[in-house]
């Protein structure tokens, strides 16, 4: 199991919004930083999370762990890793079941695992080793893909499922992503949030896809889609009160506007919390 | 070799190769239907297709992000010739470093050995300014000496003083007055080729902005002096040998003002 305090519901921080967040102290839950762009040595990116940090609850979301990876694991960015997270004291650590570099190149993208016994063990394996390193639990996030790998004999929900039992940590159930998959893979949403365990999920993540008639690309450029707010309004059904956070990384509009679509989750998720009581 | 290691490293191969998958395929000589038995494809896109979402997607962000890091260079070079600098950069020099901010640390080594810098060898120091100002942005702080705090030493303590620079500072050699087509372009102004003449570039950051400018042969030799542990008063000392002495005390703490006031002292 995973216990982590709820936030409610949260925004990302990014660079577009670093003055209004700082002038205005508008009224938001919690912020997620993406773990890489603090970790430098210093500059506006620590001064701004330093600033952030002293009025808000904050997470730290890595893209760069490459957990997947046949690489090992880099001791200098889990090194840097840790001291981010000692100096900033963030509610939980996530980043994705994927892996970015392999033979020392990094692809600063978050490519798919085969779902085979081979990879669980080894991605398993890892997860611990960071947990150690960190000395907590971190959130593993399930990420929008769009090849499937013959050799996989597992489904997406099975491999996180085993993974979180074998590593013990917990999920970043993105059900944008889930959303995504589904369409590119043809299986069953529903059967993928019915498939993940109650207990496990410590963050949701929404956010925006852009569809190309073949295929959903997960662009975090738009408003959440209507298929993805029901989505969610199943996923809080099963999992309760969730911390969650809209993602928008590209075009992205003013800072209320990024607020809207969080306020809007936070409606969602009351709604169905109340009836359910 | 295991069935994972295998899977990455074709994956790998496949994305990176500079005309997508079907390229990467011809490179590697393996047939399409070869690569369906690893990936599946289905009646809306063959295994192919769906490799090159993520080989276009590895292109075009990188790419995206030198555009950012280099914007004087895209708008000295035009858009094509830094899209095919980017595409001949990121196969020979692929990312070494979890950090997308370190995709262009060798951009600059790679264009020097490049056609391009053959004909205008004052692109590469461009690309040199323009890293200087990555690196510098988010390096270690330091609490500079403030003018208030320099005012209030007494006189007898100025001959002893150190002069300690900040850590985010570099001085960059160059031998064109490249900061002037860096300012043409951060102007939105036509980029012309800039005079040519040895100097040096001092680069560093003031709280959180970074600044550069060219140096006087006597205040870089000063500076050097002072980043290498000199006193305030050796540095008057190397000032009086190039200047009349009534004239060198003066210009000495003149020196020492604009370095304060640019932020450049950190407190010792």
């Amino acid at each position: 199991m995973i216990s982590l305090p709820y936030l409610g519901h949260g925004v990302g921080l990014r660079t577009q919004h670093y003055a209004t967040v700082l002038d205005e102290h508008p009224r938001v839950d919690w912020f997620e930083c993406i773990s890489e762009n603090f970790m430098v040595a210093g500059g506006n990116p620590r001064r701004v999370l330093r600033k952030v940090r002293e009025r808000y609850p904050v997470v730290l979301h890595g893209v760069s762990l490459s957990i997947g990876s046949v690489d090992p694991l880099d001791p200098a960015y889990l090194d840097a890793l840790a001291a981010l997270a000692a100096e900033t004291e963030p509610a939980w650590v996530s980043d994705h079941l994927c892996w970015s570099s392999v033979g020392g190149n990094f692809s600063h993208d978050l490519l798919p695992l085969p779902y085979t016994e081979e990879a669980l063990a080894h991605v398993a394996a890892r997860v611990r080793q960071v947990q150690d390193k960190l000395k907590r639990q971190i959130l593993i996030e399930n990420v929008s893909s769009y090849v499937t790998f013959t050799q996989s004999t597992l489904t997406e929900w099975q491999f996180l499922a085993e993974l979180c039992e074998r590593a013990d940590c917990g999920l970043l159930l993105d059900v944008n992503n889930v959303f995504v998959s589904a369409f590119n893979h043809g299986f069953d949403a529903d059967e993928f949030i019915d498939g993940i365990p109650v207990g496990r999920v410590g963050q949701i993540h929404l956010a925006g896809h852009s569809d190309y008639g073949t295929h959903l690309l997960d662009t975090h450029d738009h408003s959440v889609c209507d298929g993805v707010w029901s989505l969610y309004r199943r996923a809080v059904e099963r999992f309760g009160r969730v911390s969650t956070l809209v993602e928008w990384d590209d075009q992205i509009p003013p800072f209320a506007e990024v607020l809207a679509e969080s306020h809007k989750a936070a409606a969602i998720e009351r709604a169905i919390l109340e009836r359910a009581a | 070799m295991s069935e994972l290691r295998r899977t990455e490293e074709l994956f790998w191969r496949l994305i990176s190769a500079p005309e997508g998958v079907a390229d990467g395929l011809r490179r590697i000589d393996m047939k399409p239907d070869e690569l369906g038995r690893v990936v599946a494809g289905d009646a809306r896109l063959d295994a192919v297709q769906r490799l090159d979402i993520y080989a276009n997607m590895y292109f075009w962000r990188l790419l995206d992000i030198l555009r950012g890091d280099y914007s004087a260079l895209v708008a000295a070079v035009g858009d094509d010739a830094f899209h095919n600098l980017v595409t001949d950069y990121l196969l020979a020099c692929p990312s070494a470093h979890p950090s997308v901010r370190n995709v262009g640390a060798r951009l600059a080594d790679f264009l020097a050995k490049q056609t391009l810098a053959a004909e205008r060898p004052w692109l590469v120091e461009l690309a040199r300014l323009e890293r200087a100002r990555i690196e510098l942005f988010d390096g270690p702080d330091a609490e500079p000496l403030t003018l208030d705090e320099l005012r209030a030493r007494a006189p007898e303590e100025f001959a002893t003083l150190p002069l300690p620079l900040v850590p985010s500072h570099l001085f960059l050699d160059v031998e064109h007055a490249v900061e002037e087509a860096w300012r043409a372009a951060e102007d939105e102004q036509p980029i012309e080729a800039p005079a040519a003449g040895a100097r040096t570039l001092l680069v560093w950051r003031q709280d959180v902005t970074v600044y550069h400018r060219a140096l006087e042969p006597l205040e870089r030799e000063a500076l050097l002096r002072a980043r290498d542990g000199a006193s305030f008063g050796l540095v008057c000392e190397l000032v009086a040998q190039s200047l009349p002495l009534d004239e060198a005390g003066p210009a000495a703490f003149q020196l020492l003002a604009r370095w304060v006031g640019d932020g450049i002292i950190a407190r010792p």
